[in-house]
């Protein structure tokens, strides 16, 4: 009997030993040159975040991880390895994450659930309608008869159909072809195409170039704009606290963007290549995402509403949300970090409202950093006297679209001038009166102050 | 029936070299093809290749799925070599031709029912039993058209990033819209190729079987 109890225990030791020795292999795919996903993907990888936060202890006793992160330039690609079993976790845009989550649930035996937001924007901005700058182009409405491109299939595709329908424009009579970021922004560059509509941070990227211009914001659709992260349901299961574990770096990415925008910029200037002057647009205070890792129910309302267009023009198979949208990790998370997730949750930013409360206009300062003016006109006379010192002594001026609240590079704006106030918009069509581009406008303030 | 399929057996037995030749040629002209038109359609001469694990890929595959459907469903989709022109500026590929190893087998099968139908004819016309064949031979054309199609494995920048038939179709000029609207019909327009094929061959087999010229040298 003893020596019945001693093979017992014996094997068990070496069962465990076995389990404990094993190499885990977490392999994530994210999209660099997608702003929104930095929290969820490019910050986690370079400040190894979730190293710090991988589970030590119990069943993770002497257990090895292996972290790949795999780049891609959109989601499909994603999907596509998640469901070869080659990527456990996939971090990607609403209309890539819904197509995820309907593609697997169209099998019989995998599945993947939405487990972690990364950020949003309430009123849709990062996706936008851009033309070469030169072009007369000035509303989507001059887009009928022209040749535009864009992403099919991404967020900025569904945001142009609703544009097109919103304005009763007949989306056949725009010829329309799918075209990847890079390539969509050198043709605009090099004025190959009428108008290019691209998702994070494309537009931003061809205005601060200053090879394109903003037509048609993704704010004017008013529909949130938002990404997420997704996991393979059987990886979550068999290793539930590694994806709490990936939940706590997603929102410890989020506080250390929130910490020092100007950092987190020139960071990820250096990470993706992508310009720290649009990083900032982007991540700075009013900037044009809300980092919040919550699965908030109006998300859900959105998601399911880019479900029915994504059904309507590819056929997508159904998607059962339920099933789909986990938010057990990103909670656990919360919890086991302090934090109250209820209370994030019921925090949603609109950006018109959040807004209206801050300083109008900044500017990046070379050597003083950020400066903030309380007006737009102030900032004017600021960049005009600054770069009387020196001509690259500012990266760049930001100034707010009185329309839609949208954080936008002051050098792209149109600046109407009614007596003492300057307000900017960001087309030209909402200004009234006197407007001016930021040339003018620079130089018409520089002659009212001498 | 059973004296359909001996005829048959008997047919492919005798002329196995054709018959293989026949099959490997035509896959491999499929594909070349494929390769040549896409650089003529583009001007743009492949620069890059790319080889993938697939051994390695199917393990995956197998490891982590529940269903040997859905695990039959993922792994056609798996790839075994990429060529393509790739944008060096941006470092994307413009196009790439796939190579999927079940899409290959695919049109290699596509390759035996095309040679099978061409041995059926022969063997009608030397024993001068010419039955329809100017009808077999549209109809062939017919179905090697619609499974050729729904067997392509293109990337295009311009319309899908995943290999997809209907990229053929998007570069004959199709809008990217609706290619992509018709692409869940792939399977369905495969079906109706082979439907074609097979029922050529069931006809031939039947009226050669019928007039009794089953009989003697099928040695074509």
């Amino acid at each position: 009997m003893v020596h019945v109890k001693l093979f017992v225990v014996t094997i068990l030791i070496i069962s465990v030993k076995a389990w404990s020795a094993e190499t885990i292999h977490i392999n994530i795919g994210h999209q660099s040159t997608c702003t929104d996903t930095y929290t969820a993907g490019v910050i986690v990888q370079e400040l190894k975040l979730l190293e710090k936060y991988l589970p030590k202890e119990g069943k993770y006793q002497g257990a090895t991880f292996k972290i790949n992160w795999q780049d891609y330039t959109s989601g499909p690609p994603i999907t596509q390895l998640m469901l070869s079993n080659k990527l456990q976790f996939g971090v990607m845009g609403d209309y890539p994450l819904i197509v995820n989550g309907a593609k697997f649930q169209a099998t019989k035996s995998l599945r993947t659930h939405y487990i972690a937001g990364t950020g949003y924007n309430l009123r849709g901005s990062g996706n936008a309608i851009v033309v070469p700058i030169d072009s007369d182009i000035q509303s989507i409405k001059d887009l009928v008869g022209k040749k535009m491109s864009m992403p099919v299939g991404s967020a900025a595709w569904g945001m142009t159909l609703k544009a097109f329908a919103d304005q009763n424009i007949d989306a056949n009579k725009v010829s329309i072809i799918s075209q990847s970021p890079t390539i969509g922004a050198a043709n605009i560059a090099h004025n190959k195409i009428d108008a290019h509509a691209d998702f994070c941070p494309w537009s931003e990227i061809m205005e601060f170039r200053g090879t394109g211009r903003k037509i048609f914001d993704g704010s004017e659709a008013n529909v949130a704009y938002l990404h997420g992260v997704v996991v393979r349901e059987d990886f979550a299961n068999k290793f539930p606290e590694i994806a709490v574990a990936f939940a706590k770096a997603i929102i410890h990415a989020g506080n250390w963007v929130k910490e020092d925008p100007v950092r987190a910029a020139t960071e990820l200037e250096e990470w993706t290549g992508i310009e720290k002057e649009v990083q900032y647009l982007y991540f700075s205070k009013g900037g044009m995402l809300t980092l919040d890792p919550t699965i908030k129910p109006l998300w859900i309302e959105t998601l399911v509403q880019d479900h029915k267009v994504l059904a309507r023009e590819k056929n997508l198979s159904s998607l059962d949300f339920n099933d789909w949208i986990d938010d057990q990790y990103i909670r656990q998370a919360f919890s086991e970090l302090g934090l109250n997730y209820e209370q994030q949750l019921e925090k949603i930013v609109d950006p018109i409202k959040a807004n209206s409360v801050i300083e109008p206009a900044e500017i990046w300062h070379r050597t003083r950093g950020i400066l903030k003016y309380r007006s737009v006109s102030d900032m004017i006379v600021s960049w005009g006297l600054l770069n009387r010192e020196s001509d690259d002594a500012i990266y760049s001026a930001y100034v707010y679209d009185k329309t839609t609240g949208v954080k936008m590079f002051a050098h792209v704006a149109s600046f109407q001038f009614e007596k003492e106030l300057v307000t900017a918009f960001m087309r030209k069509n909402d200004a009234s009166g006197k407007v001016l581009n930021f040339e003018q406008a620079v130089n018409r303030l520089a002659h009212l102050s001498q | 029936m059973k004296k359909h399929c001996k005829f048959l057996g008997r047919l492919i037995k005798t002329n196995f070299l054709y018959w293989l030749v026949f099959s490997v040629g035509f896959t491999t002209i499929y594909y070349a093809v494929l390769l040549l038109t896409t650089a003529a359609r583009f001007l743009t001469w492949p620069n890059f290749s790319k080889h993938y694990d697939f051994i390695e890929s199917f393990r995956l595959v197998i490891q982590g799925t529940g269903a040997w459907s859905d695990i039959f469903m993922i792994m056609i989709n798996e790839p075994m070599l990429e060529i393509g022109y790739l944008n060096t500026e941006y470092g994307i590929a413009e196009w790439s031709l796939m190579l999927l190893p079940f899409r290959v087998f695919v049109v290699f099968i596509l390759g035996v029912l095309m040679s099978m139908i061409f041995l059926l004819l022969r063997h009608s016309r030397n024993h001068s039993c010419n039955i329809g064949s100017a009808l077999s031979i549209g109809g062939t054309g017919l179905g090697v058209w619609f499974s050729g199609m729904s067997n392509i494995t293109l990337t295009w920048v311009v319309c899908c990033s995943t290999p997809s038939w209907v990229v053929g179709l998007a570069m004959l000029g199709m809008s990217s819209r609706f290619a992509l609207a018709i692409e869940p019909l792939g399977l369905l327009v495969n079906l109706i190729g082979f439907g074609f094929l097979f029922s050529i061959i069931a006809i031939l087999t039947h009226s050669i079987v019928k007039v009794g010229a089953t009989e003697g040298a099928v040695h074509t």
